[in-house]
Parts: structure tokens; sequence; C-alpha cells
């Protein structure tokens, strides 16, 4: 049996905000009006207060390496090159984005590092190319 | 319970009632006897089929009969042995027949892709994620927490594999080394071949009675004395990956209700969740509620079926299979061979209290039983 079925996911209103920021270069995060988190990627609501979540505010670009891999395997088959995948939070945000790190830095639980963003952005994940280093 | 294979040539529907039709005749019992059925299968995906707990109303002997299906992933098997002790505890039902089966050879030429749509559709899907990353990241995390080495871990795959040697249903029982571990191929660093357990078909049948009916099917019933169900984020990156806290309180609620309040010195098998090396060991942590404490066990030999503290005696999902929801169920019916002192060759001695866990879906779902000779 074969089924080829295609489908299309909105991203919502709080992630619509992040992928904006992504196309003009920034990262957006939510914060929530009762105890102040801020969550990247956004949420439209509070995951702990259980609160709507209305404020959308640019934090600074800067994120630490919570965890890494290395891989050639992606969902379908190699890639034949191996990829560095790191799992990074933005510093005093909660949440995380998963990413690849640049060929040239070496990964390290707790190295800071930044975005480095495409110079044609059209509002997606791939806006951002890798992260790299933030020293 | 049906063997667990990798390529099992039974239908989903056979391989059902094979488990159904053991665990009746082992009870003395019919279909007719049964009060009503809990299923469990992991996502319809798998088998190709939609709503696929339909396909075991007839082979388990459902049929005019109250019949649920329960999902939470991975930790589906655990799941139906929770909602199996609801039916019988709240008083409606004498006996339950709970039932859990993967058909996991279906999807060609593997499994694996279908695990895509686990993943977060805006941001995480477009970077094409395997399903291992996820493990990969977390077992990095969990290892520099613990200050754990690759080496250390991988005692658990050559524990497992040669448990379920004596298992006689097991898919992968095997003698193997350290270093075989640690030259299998690398598939997503640093997870090797050989930390992970296999796809599988396979099925496992459990009946659950209330108390004055139990004692007329058995002369050594097993009893549940403790469940405990818990959900972490839906947001696997809001989690802390180095502990599954989730797993601990799911723990924590099937203690207090079995009275337990030292579970390393209460309970005499563990039987926690491996589908990875390294899970066994965090997973564990969580059912001792001491983070690093696992690894630590393990390094002793504490952790071997004639240790202090026997984990995975039945072989585990590393040694006997990974048929998804009938893995986790397979750790429960574990628990009932050893503590009704029936495991033969897998036998721990002095065995009266034991725990097992089950988990999945995005790394989130903790799912604990407590069981008690």
């Amino acid at each position: 049996m074969d089924i080829e079925s295609q489908y299309e996911y909105p991203a919502g209103v709080a992630l619509s905000k992040f992928l904006e920021g992504l196309r003009n270069g920034k990262i957006i995060a939510s914060r929530c009006e009762k105890c102040f988190s801020k969550h990247v990627p956004p949420r439209a609501y509070c995951l702990d207060c259980f609160k709507p979540i209305n404020e959308y505010i640019e934090v600074d670009p800067v994120a630490e390496v919570q965890t890494y891999t290395r891989s050639r395997l992606l969902a379908v088959g190699e890639t034949g090159e191996e990829i560095v995948w790191v799992f990074v939070r933005f510093v005093d945000t909660l949440g995380g984005l998963l990413h690849m790190l640049d060929t040239a830095t070496t990964p390290r639980i707790g190295l800071k590092v930044k975005p480095v963003f495409r110079e044609k952005r059209v509002g997606s994940i791939h806006d951002i190319k890798c992260f790299t280093a933030a020293d | 319970m049906t063997y667990f294979r990798s390529m099992l040539p039974m239908t989903s529907e056979e391989m059902v009632f094979e488990a159904v039709r053991k665990c009746l005749d082992d009870a003395g019992l019919d279909a007719g006897d049964v009060d009503a059925v809990v299923c469990g299968s992991a996502p319809d995906a798998f088998d190709g089929y939609h709503h696929k707990g339909l396909v075991a109303v007839e082979p388990s002997g459902a049929f005019a009969k109250p019949f649920s299906r329960v999902f939470v992933g991975g930790g589906t098997g655990v799941g139906v042995t929770i909602s199996g002790w609801w039916h019988i505890a709240s008083g409606l039902f004498d006996k339950v027949l709970v039932v859990a089966w993967e058909k996991m050879s279906h999807p060609y030429p593997h499994a694996q892709p279908l695990f895509r749509s686990i993943f977060e559709p805006i941001l995480e899907q477009p970077l094409g994620p395997n399903l291992i990353w996820i493990f990969a990241l977390e077992m990095r995390r969990y290892m520099e927490r613990h200050r754990l080495d690759k080496e250390l871990i991988a005692r658990v795959a050559v524990k497992n594999k040669a448990n379920a040697m004596d298992h006689p249903y097991a898919q992968l029982g095997a003698k193997i080394t350290v270093d075989d571990v640690l030259k299998s191929p690398v598939l997503v660093w640093p997870v090797h071949r050989l930390d992970i357990s296999p796809t599988s078909d396979g099925a496992v049948a459990l009946l659950f009675a209330s108390e004055h009916e139990a004692k007329k099917i058995t002369d050594t019933p097993v009893w549940v004395d403790g469940v405990g169900a818990c959900l972490d984020s839906q947001y696997w990156t809001n989690r802390d990956l180095s502990y599954p806290y989730y797993v601990y309180l799911a723990a924590q609620q099937a203690y207090k209700m079995a009275g337990i309040t030292n579970p390393l010195k209460e309970i005499d098998v563990f039987e926690p969740y491996d589908p990875f090396t390294y899970k066994e060991l965090h997973h564990l942590d969580a059912l001792l509620g001491k983070p690093g404490l696992a690894p630590q066990l393990l390094k002793e030999g504490q952790l071997e079926r004639d240790g202090d503290h026997p984990t995975s005696p039945s072989g585990g999902l590393l040694g006997v299979g990974n048929p998804i929801a009938a893995a986790g169920l397979m750790k429960v019916a574990e628990l009932y061979w050893q503590l009704s002192g029936r495991a033969g060759k897998r036998q721990v001695p002095n065995a009266y209290v034991g725990v097992a866990q089950a988990w999945g879906d995005l790394m989130q779902v903790g799912q604990v039983v407590v069981c008690r000779a």
C-alpha cells in the first residue's frame, strides 16, 4: 500500500512572530506579563502561569549550547557529511532551538553561540544558516 | 507472549490471538470468562491500519464487551497495565484482559522515517531530524552531567543481551563484550548500533483479576500494589535532559500507593525501559530518585541478575526486542514471572517486590507499576 499525502501546518500566532523576526535577522521571544519569563521560540500562552501571552520582544541573540551530537543521518538516509547538531538556549530565556553548528567551531556544552543569518531571508528556520561561537 | 522477531510472518491479528490464547490457557480460562479488554499499540502508521485498535477486537475475545485502546507512545505497555488495574479497582469488572502488540515490519523499507512526524512541524521538521538525534542529544547531556564514559554505558547492552539468552521469546540474546558495542557502527554520536534496541514484531497479554477471582485462578497471584503516570512538557527543549523528572514523579505516585519509602532497599526487581543503553540508567536514576546512582550501581555490578539490585533480568528491550507497546507489557510480564517464581533460568532469588516502567511519546511519558508477590 502506498499513500501520498501532503500536510500544511500553520505557524500560528506566536511562531509567526518568530519567523517574522528571523526574516528581519532578529530573535523574538514571548514574555509573560505575570511571571515575566521569556520564551524562545515564543509561545502563545505561558506554560507555567497558564495565561495568554500578548507581548513579543527582541532578545540578545546569544545562546548557550545545552548539548550536541554529530550525525550523518537525516530523517531519510545519509547526508554524506557529518553535521554537528546543537540544542541551544538563548541567555535568560526558556525553551531553545535545535540547529547546526558551523564546522569551524568545536562543540562543547556551555559554549556561547550566536546565529549566522543568511543574506536572503524568507521567514523560515533556514534563515539561520547555522550557529557559531559568540566570541 | 509471542516471539519477538524482526519480521514475524504473522498478521497483527494472529499475533494478538497467540498471546491472548496462551494467557487464557495459563489462567485456565476462556474468552467468555473475561469481562472487558484493554488493548495497546503504538502509532497507527506502523501497522498502516487506520484506527488499528480494532484489529484486536476478535483475537482478544472482546467482541460484544467493553473494549478500549490506550495510547501513550512507548509508554503504552505500562499504560495498558494501569488501565487494566483501573478497570478492576473501579469494582465494575472482575476479570480484564490486557494485550499489547506492535508490527514494526509493515513500513518499507524501515519504520524510522515515520518518526519524523513526531517533531514540531515549523522549526524542527524542516531540519530533517532523525529520531536518534534526540536520544544522542539526551545521552550526551546525561554523560556530561555525571561524567560518564561510553565504556560504562556499553555494559548495559552486554548485561541485557546476556540476560535475554535465557528468555525463550527473545530476539537478540547474545554474549557480547563492551568492545563489541564500542566497535559497532556509530549511528548518531555518541549512539552506536549496539546501544539501540531493534525494531520488532510481537504481542504480550496479561490477565488482571479482582482479589477474590485471582485466588480462584492461581495459587501464586502477583498483586498490583501501586501505579503512577506523569507527562512532561510537549516541548523537549523545556526539559532537563539529564534527569527524567516525570519518571521520578510517576514512580513517587506508585511508591506512595505501595507504601514504599526506600525503593533501593524495598524493591527486589527493576524493569526500567531500556530502548537505548543509557535510558536504562537514566530511568533507573528516576525510579531510585537519585540522579547518577544507577551508573554507580552498574559499575559495581549490582544491576546484574545475581547482583543486589537486579535490573532488566528479562533482557529488556535491548535483548528481548522492542515491539513498542508490547515491549512495555513484556516488562510487566517479567515482573509476573519473577514474583510468582516462574522465571526459570532468569529467576532472581528472593523476588517479592518489583517495579516496571515504560516511557515514550516525544521523551515525555512516565508510566510506572509496582507489583508484589
